[in-house]
């Protein structure tokens, strides 16, 4: 079966005080290694299983930031996908862009190398928020670089929000969101701000620097985001993700259905399944020790798991809780040999009642009241 | 066999913390018993929880050789003892082992309540005091006012006081010929049977109960068959031995000698302490005393956070129990916690150390619900009942009196803080019988209280109000008919009997008000509204509610990194594990204790 491919291009021209992805702020990095990295990684790959013979449905390079990257990298690596694997007609390749670090010239250039949707991070209109978040970038250029993006031929686009932003009141979040919905684009995803271990919010937050908006308003302004969103017919399939029609992001939604996808890049992860479960692994997350392994032998993995039934299953309800349309009771049953009710016992009945989740024409998911609690609700299945 | 005129048997008293274990170390270091190699600070304090929080909790008896200016030889028995008032039992079953005691008393802080408490305890005994004023090193130090203390308070001679400093080793050898020169030797015994007492026993998995002894009379040996005269078990004595304090066998303990025996008394029970070892052949008609049994003063329950594990909870208990005689522990049902137990504790501090070793050394899980006292009932129909579980206490249209335990504790306070002790003293219902100046900074308080309202925080908040100061003896008084209630607590509508608890009628409004906020506080956010009412009888007279969680997700699942997030999902389940549930209410293990902390 086709798969989808993840590439992390680790560095960014700064860092973000909110972020805990594996990016590193650098000012020039090892642009030809790490992509000679990237295909070594791929050429290794493509002779194992389960990608063996599998063609490719979609490709994400995500960050980090990606868009630092010249086109001709990122076209050599699409190239060398191509002739690997083979990709299927069709399929999104997506490129996360940071709007300060992109312009017509390369625009032009990830569209002749194959990329066909770009993702932008613009998380607010407000100057004044983005300067806040450590963005690079203000609100004109994010304007910008999206109508530059329409006007080159990409039909499909992303423009990721961050609500609860210390500061940011109801009439901010309502102004974001106009503001991204006037440019148009395909899809938006907007982002509940997390304050994560290590990162220098986290820090901050700890010596009582910064206060969170606290529960309720970040409840009220999810409902607020979901209802606006929707209004611009932006409908919620996820999350913190929205779609016009056709534009969901089929790379995510392997993540969200429990299937088998290949990461290469520092820290990437990976999920091959068998049967009901699978094996998990993930790469050395250092940039340098990465591009040395796997120039070496293809194999940069620095741990891995397998995942037995039981855990999968747990998997498989939380993350397929988070899509709005939750899973068919039959697709549990078809994986796990059992009935979704019988897998756990009394949680599931316990959860109906409770109005957390629904059970319409087959199908399992979240209500409302269950959607903002998710993460209750899915600590019950693992 | 060692001359009984060479022998010196005596324990080191205290109240807590005025350096008793530091001065054991400084006398086994003194007396070349350990290697500098084996030496650690308060050796004899062997315990985990001993060592981490700088207590004792039981005492230790070692033998020492001293050669002394004379040149002689002697042998010393030395008991370390406990200082903290929950442990006094151990005090006094080990002077009844002693001639003589030496009496530590910190001059940076002068005489204490369980200074006072253990030194009439070995006055009574018959013991012979050495006062040693400890601590002189330290710049707070009071040598004048310390020796007039001993001498006001306790009426001792202190002119003859030693000064020293136990840690930095200052005074010691005086100490170690006072110890030749004014403690007497053993009396000799008679010859004829042999009686010796058991003054602490524990239970080794190896070789049965173990029962540490003093022998007055006659001679205990190797193969000799033994009764023990309060149990009516005989056994054969397949081990003596004593501690230097490496173990080391012994073929014969004799009057005067200190050693512990094994005897193949498989029951911790059979080895009572207080109970007279003699001979099963030639029987002593007396035994040696007729101990008091000990007495639990709060009683709280302990349940297993998760019900299939009872029955682990109870070999945990059973285990514990071995090596903790005062642990006193019955079966009992709750509707709200399933199968567990009621336990008795001599105090706070024991009922805090049981339940951390509960956990940390047998690896339980455990709800121990708030302490209470034992009232006893009397019924219309006649009956008096006791009742050490607020949940049992009958109907209140059954009830013609409540009688509560009272106490009589003695507080030594600076006078600075006198207003604020008796503040607390009046708030805790007490009734003042005393009120005697020692010096002009310093007064003993003699109060009468209800040991229901000590036995929750009176003493952290005595430490408090006192900035430490102040300090706390007491002994039980008698029973008094007073007009208490049952204060119910209900989570979601529904009586929760392991909450529950007796208060005063003029004072349940306000206890119920302070333990709904409390619970409020300590119960975390739930999917649902979790409402908390506190009721006397049918009637509500207090209510909190906690608020449902609002919400309770993660915005974004990166990068695919799907371990780390269900490793998040597994920790805050973990989380919830460690909660009881309550019909479909979490309720975390501090809860239970909300009583505890009204006052914080
Ligand atoms: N400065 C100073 N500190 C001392 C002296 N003797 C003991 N201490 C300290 O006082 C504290 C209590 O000493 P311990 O020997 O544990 O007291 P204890 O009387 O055995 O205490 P409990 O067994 O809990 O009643 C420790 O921190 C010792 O280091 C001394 O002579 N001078
Ligand atoms: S640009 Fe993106 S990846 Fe880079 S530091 Fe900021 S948030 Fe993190
Ligand atoms: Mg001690």
């Amino acid at each position: 079966m086709a798969f989808s491919l993840y590439v992390h291009i680790p560095y960014c021209l700064s860092k973000c005080p909110y972020c805990d992805f594996n990016s590193y702020a650098a000012a020039v990095f090892p642009e030809q290694d790490y992509t000679r990295a990237l295909i070594a990684e791929l050429r290794r790959r493509a002779q194992e299983p389960p990608w063996a013979g599998e063609r490719i449905a979609t490709i994400f390079f995500g960050g980090g930031t990606p868009s630092l990257f010249a086109a001709c990298s990122i076209g050599e690596v699409i190239e060398a996908c191509e002739n690997l694997f083979g990709i299927e007609a069709g399929a999104k390749i997506t490129l996360e862009a940071n709007p300060g670090t992109i312009d017509l010239r390369k625009l032009l250039g990830l569209r002749r190398a194959g990329v066909n949707r770009i993702s932008f991070g613009a998380q607010s209109f407000k100057d004044e928020t983005l300067k806040f978040l450590g963005r690079i970038h203000d609100a004109e250029q994010t304007r910008r670089s999206v109508a530059t993006a329409l006007d080159v031929g990409f039909e499909h686009l992303n423009v990721d929000l961050i609500f609860a932003v210390p500061g940011q009141t109801f009439d901010d979040l309502v102004r974001d969101i106009d503001e991204a919905a006037a440019l148009n684009p395909d899809h938006i995803s907007c982002y509940n701000l997390t304050f994560e271990e290590g990162t220098a919010f986290y820090a901050a937050l700890k010596r009582g620097r910064i206060r969170p908006l606290g529960q309720r308003a970040e409840s009220l302004m999810y409902a607020l985001a979901r209802k606006r969103l929707a209004e611009y017919g932006y409908a919620m399939y996820e999350i913190s993700n929205y779609a016009r029609p056709g534009g969901q992001c089929r790379h995510n939604l392997a993540y969200w259905r429990a299937q088998s996808f290949l990461g290469v890049g520092a820290g990437a992860h990976s999920y091959a399944r068998r049967g009901p479960g699978g094996r998990r692994w993930w790469n050395e997350r250092a940039p340098t020790t990465y591009i040395k392994r796997a120039l070496n032998d293809g194999i940069a993995e620095s741990g891995g798991e397998s995942v037995d039934d039981r855990t999968a299953a747990g998997e498989f309800v939380f993350l397929n809780l988070r899509l709005n349309e939750g899973f068919a009771r039959a697709d549990f049953e078809h994986r796990f040999g059992r009935s979704f009710d019988g897998f756990f016992g009394a949680v599931p009945a316990r959860l109906f009642a409770d109005g957390l989740l629904m059970s319409e024409h087959g199908r399992v998911r979240l209500s409302e009241r269950g959607l903002e609690l998710a993460d209750a609700v899915a600590a019950e299945f693992v | 066999m060692t001359d009984p005129a060479l022998l010196r048997n005596f324990s080191i008293i205290a109240h807590i913390d005025h350096g008793k274990s530091t001065l054991a170390d400084r006398l086994l270091e003194r007396t070349g018993a350990l290697s500098p190699r084996e030496f650690k600070d308060q050796f004899l304090d062997s315990m985990e929880l001993e060592r981490e929080r700088g207590i004792t909790i039981k005492a230790r008896a070692v033998r020492l050789n001293y050669t002394a200016a004379d040149r002689r030889t002697y042998v010393f028995n030395l008991i370390d003892t406990p200082g903290h008032v929950d442990f006094a039992y151990e005090v006094s079953r080990s002077l009844a082992a002693c001639e003589g005691a030496l009496l530590v008393v910190d001059a940076s802080q002068g005489v204490e309540a369980q200074t006072v408490a253990n030194a009439y305890l070995a006055i009574d005994q018959g013991l012979e005091l050495v006062p040693l004023i400890n601590k002189i090193d330290l710049p707070g130090a009071d040598i004048e006012r310390t020796r007039r203390e001993i001498e006001e308070i306790i009426g001792l001679n202190a002119q003859e006081a030693i000064l020293i400093s136990a840690k930095l080793g200052i005074g010691v050898d005086d100490v170690l010929e006072a110890i030749v020169k004014r403690i007497p030797p053993p009396r000799a015994g008679a010859t004829t049977s042999a009686r010796a007492l058991i003054f602490d026993s524990w239970y080794d998995s190896y070789s049965g109960a173990i029962g540490l002894v003093r022998v007055f009379d006659g001679e205990l040996r190797v193969g000799m068959r033994v009764l023990l005269k309060a149990s009516g078990k005989t056994g054969e004595l397949a081990r003596l031995s004593y501690f230097t304090p490496h173990e080391e066998a012994a073929e014969v303990l004799s009057p005067g000698e200190v050693g512990s025996v094994a005897a193949g008394i498989r029951n911790l029970a059979d080895m009572r302490v207080g109970d007279t070892i003699t001979s099963a052949e030639h029987p002593a008609s007396e035994p040696l005393f007729s101990f008091k049994e000990l007495k639990p003063m709060v009683f709280a329950g302990l349940y297993p956070i998760d019900a299939n594990q009872y029955e682990a909870l109870r070999e945990a208990i059973d285990k514990l129990r071995l090596n903790d005689a005062s642990l006193v522990c019955e079966p009992e049902t709750s509707q709200a916690l399933g199968f567990g137990f009621r336990a008795g504790f001599l105090g706070l501090l024991h009922m805090d150390i049981v339940q951390q070793r509960l956990e940390r050394e047998f690896g339980q899980s455990l709800i121990i619900t708030a302490p209470t006292v034992r009232y006893r009932v009397r019924t219309r129909d006649g009956q008096t009942l006791v009742i050490d579980n607020p949940a049992r206490m009958p109907e209140a249209g059954n009830i013609d009196a409540i009688e509560e335990p009272y106490i009589l504790a003695t507080m030594h306070v600076p006078g600075d803080f006198l207003g604020a002790v008796i503040g607390l003293c009046e708030a805790r219902r007490g009734v003042q019988r005393e009120l005697r100046f020692v010096s002009p900074k310093r007064a003993i308080l003699v109060y009468e209280l209800p040991l229901g309202e000590v036995a929750l925080d009176f003493y952290d908040r005595l430490k408090s109000v006192s900035q430490g100061y102040a300090s706390l003896d007491y002994e039980f008084l008698d029973f008094r008919a007073n007009p208490l209630v049952k204060l119910d607590m209900k989570l979601n509508g529904e009586t929760v009997d392991a909450l529950s608890a007796i208060a005063h009628r003029d004072k349940a409004y306000e206890r119920g008000r302070a333990l709904c906020e409390k619970m409020r506080d300590l119960i975390p956010r739930q999917m649902f509204e979790v409402v908390i009412q506190a009721a006397i009888g049918s009637k509500v007279i207090a209510r909190e509610s906690v608020k449902p969680m609002r919400k309770n997700v993660t915005a974004k699942c990166y990068g695919g990194d799907i371990t780390r997030k269900r490793k998040l999902l597994e920790r805050q389940k973990e989380g919830k594990r460690r909660m009881k549930q309550l019909g479909r209410v979490e309720v975390p293990q501090e809860a239970f204790l909300a009583l505890l902390r009204v006052g914080d």
